[in-house]
């Protein structure tokens, strides 16, 4: 018989399997559960959609739970051997080929979700939670809805936010998030348990993105009435390095550089945008180690696009950053429509868990804790339910514990 | 008497065969076992590449299957996908997961896959049938960019040879096996043939194909013997007047991506060891200079940079007069790419419809399109034949039909 973990791997590579592959659904099975919760996130960028299903109509939620806990994105995919079904009139499964894998069920909204902001925006489209059912809860800002690297046909490769091919989102947003939006947000989730936040979003055009987050971060400050706020700021990499002091000055415990992929030749493919605006490559591996040696180790992160390189290649990067202090993270490319990989197809799901194991692996191998990795990533990765699994600390283990 | 194949049913044919190539097919090793490939059916020897999606060995595969209209597809053996190859009552059929689709016919054994050369290797190793008329010879079985590691990261030749090299007898060839086996080839009806293979060191190809020219000549008594050299760019573009005199009627250049940066990624032995990129491109203007219009191929590993890319590349080189040709990739066992998918069957139909959008506005015809490509009865044959541009040696076939 299965033990705890084993089960708990066999859904958590469901969970990268129902990424990877996407899920298909009958029209309309959602609407009872969208209906009963009006707050339920449906989906933030429906560009995930590969096949457009839910044009317009955006009757999926973005977000399923599995049988143990863990929860998935939903990426839509007609062709997907995997698909949703209800097996009753409350109960739904996802199944493979027909054959039941998991019961699943949807993430209760947070309560910030049914708020306003002051100006009347409704806070569900300032900020999302990334958290999944866990009790280490944060929360992220997309500040702008597009990136200027549009404006040079430089949009990096696997990227979706500016290619919606003129569908909306499922909820009118802000095209910019004010810094008052995104503080009376932040504070509405941390008084209901949120501990940690991201700001991130598109390149800004002229990259006045510094002043534009040192405002947020007084803002949030001042919202929150505390200094260290457990805010990380995600940014391009500066031509003039000094100006990552000013963020660590500002407030920002952490930040985060997302380098995409290792080595110049594939950087200099995949992100055009970021070669011409950050000064290149080699500059943005230098603003990673200055990074490192402002906010310290374990303090910076930069997320890598899996699946768009060799896996030794990719390998060579994680490594690197992580023995200089970097936490990375390896998320599993979706070639969503309106990138410019649209129908491409990403690795196979076998090639991923490999990426992923071996990764929380090489983390840990690194030092780094699960708090560490927490306060460094603005959502629940792989990383973080492996080191859970391992370390017996999901709430699962002690349920489970209570029962016995 | 053969009926050319609407539109329509191209089109459906092509959407499956991009499926198969994309995930593959299953054959249960029983059935494998059982098929006669001594004499009988058409075998998949590995004297280049492992196409498939896993190395198997436990039997031999089959290379091949038509379906009741002649439309060819491919095998790709994937013991995970969604289609399967059974057998009932003595027929065999291809299947889906809803069910039967259609029976199968596998192909043929050309009888010379029996024959030995003077020295006594099977010619089956020799030379690859590419259908009823165009053999394949892979000279070598190895590429040297390996030793200084710079393979291409699409290409498992030297995995392939460590897999199946041992197992199928495959090993570098020399002139006079090639002489031979394309004269027996050449006996029972085939009058074409490409000579490609991995790099050797030193870049010695060209005094090599210069040996085979001569060897063909005079074993099979013919002056024009229908032959294509797929070559490396050379340092020294004179070297392209060499293959030309040397009696090959056609010739092919492989770049395989088209955006530079890609190209240095993908391929950094052809970029480091031939010049760069631009001396690939300088090699297919020459090479139009010396063979013409229509008689220089280009063949693209598609689905590894984006689109936009590679129809960028097809447009240009298509203006040339190079026949630039849509390969899939696939992303096989042994390659540094192994795991990684290529694009959506969606992705690749709308580039062939794109590319041979091209090959008419350029006026390369099918018979320029079978002279320069190494291969028959490809998606692009059959969109020829439903346009009603005929190979020559078809066409009577056809007018009876019309």
């Amino acid at each position: 018989m299965a033990t705890l973990k084993e089960k708990l791997y066999d859904e958590l590579k469901l969970k990268l399997a129902l990424s990877v592959e996407g899920v298909n659904y009958e029209h309309g099975i959602f609407d009872s559960v969208l209906e009963e919760d009006p707050m339920l996130k449906k989906f933030d960028y429906c560009t995930w959609d590969k096949q457009l299903v839910t044009t317009k109509q955006y009757s999926v939620p973005s977000s399923i739970v599995l049988e143990h806990g863990f929860d998935v994105g939903v990426v839509v995919d007609r062709d997907s051997p995997y698909k949703i079904e209800k097996a009753s009139d409350k109960d739904f499964v996802v199944t493979r080929n027909g054959q039941l894998l998991s019961n699943i069920s949807f993430l209760p909204s947070p309560k910030f979700y049914s708020k306003m902001t002051s100006d009347g925006t409704p806070m569900r489209v300032v900020g999302s939670s990334l958290s999944g059912l866990s009790p280490d809860k944060s929360v992220i800002f997309g500040y702008s809805t597009e990136c200027a690297v549009k404006d040079n046909d430089e949009t990096c490769l696997f990227c979706v936010m500016n290619g919606t091919k003129g569908l909306d989102a499922p909820e009118t947003r802000p095209p910019w998030k004010t810094s008052a939006q995104i503080s009376e947000t932040a504070k509405a989730a941390y008084d209901e348990g949120y501990s940690h936040l991201t700001i991130t979003g598109g390149f800004i055009p002229e990259r006045r993105e510094v002043e534009y987050y040192l405002d947020v971060a007084e803002s949030i400050q001042l919202a929150l009435g505390v200094e260290d706020f457990n805010g990380q700021a995600c940014i391009g990499a500066p031509m003039d390095l000094s100006v990552i002091d000013r963020y660590k000055e500002a407030g920002f415990s952490s930040i985060g550089l997302n380098t995409e992929v290792w080595r110049k030749e594939y950087f200099d493919i995949v992100c055009p945008g970021k070669v011409r605006m950050c000064g290149g490559y080699d500059n943005w591996i230098k603003a990673l180690e200055h990074a490192v040696k402002v906010f310290g180790r374990g303090k910076v992160r930069s997320c890598f696009v899996a699946g768009l390189q060799p896996k030794d290649v990719l390998f060579e990067g994680l490594e690197y950053l992580a023995s200089i202090g970097v936490i990375t993270i390896a998320s599993s490319w979706v070639p969503g429509i309106g990138s410019p990989l649209e129908g491409h197809r990403s690795p196979t799901v076998d090639w991923h868990w490999d990426v992923q194991l071996r990764h929380a692996n090489l983390l840990r191998k690194n030092g780094f804790t699960y708090k560490e990795i927490f306060d460094a990533t603005p959502g629940r990765g792989f990383a973080h339910e492996i080191y859970q699994i391992e370390d017996e600390t999901l709430p699962i283990f002690s349920a489970i514990q209570d029962e016995g | 008497m053969k009926k050319a194949l609407s539109q329509d049913e191209i089109y459906n044919n092509i959407k499956l065969s991009e499926q198969l190539n994309l995930h593959g097919v299953q054959i249960d090793s029983d059935l494998l076992r059982e098929l006669d490939f001594k004499d009988t059916y058409l075998e998949q020897v590995h004297s280049c590449f492992n196409m498939n999606h896993t190395t198997y060995t436990e039997t031999k595969l089959p290379d091949r299957f038509k379906n009741e209209g002649g439309f060819r597809f491919p095998v790709v053996y994937d013991p995970d996908s969604q289609y399967s190859i059974t057998k009932e009552c003595g027929k065999y059929y291809l299947n889906n997961k809803q069910g039967r689709l259609f029976e199968v016919f596998f192909g043929r054994k050309p009888a010379y896959y029996n024959k030995k050369a003077s020295d006594g290797t099977p010619m089956s190793t020799v030379a690859q049938a590419a259908g009823s008329t165009h053999v394949s010879i892979a000279y070598s079985n190895e590429c040297a960019l390996n030793e200084k590691g710079l393979d291409c990261l699409f290409c498992n030749i030297n995995a392939t040879k460590r897999s199946y090299a041992d197992l199928e007898g495959i090993a570098w060839k020399t002139p006079r096996q090639i002489a031979e086996t394309i004269k027996a080839a050449y006996d029972e009806g085939y009058f074409s043939f490409t000579i490609t293979g991995g790099f050797i060191p030193e870049r010695r190809e060209v005094d090599f194909y210069i040996d085979v020219a001569e060897a063909v000549r005079d074993i099979t008594g013919l002056e024009d013997f229908g032959g294509s050299a797929c070559i490396g760019a050379p340092l020294d573009l004179t070297v392209i007047d060499k293959y030309k005199e040397a009696g090959y009627r056609s010739i092919a250049t492989n770049m395989e991506i088209w955006d530079e940066h890609i190209f240095k990624t993908i391929v950094p032995g052809k970029d480091q060891i031939c010049g760069g990129r631009e001396n690939w491109l300088r090699t297919l203007r020459r090479e139009i200079e010396v063979f013409g219009r229509g008689r220089v191929r280009s063949t693209f590993v598609t689905g590894i940079e984006p689109k936009a890319r590679t129809l960028e590349g097809f447009e240009y080189l298509t203006d040339l007069g190079v026949v630039a040709v849509p390969s899939y990739w696939c992303p096989n066992p042994g390659s540094a790419l192994e795991g990684h998918r290529q694009p959506t069957v969606e992705w690749y139909h709308d580039l062939v419809q794109k590319t041979y959008i091209l090959y008419k506005k350029n006026s390369i015809s099918h018979l320029d399109f079978y002279i320069s490509n190494n291969a028959e009865e490809t998606i692009f044959d059959y969109l020829y034949d439903s346009d009603g541009d005929f190979l020559p040696w078809d066409a009577e076939k056809y007018a009876i039909a019309v």
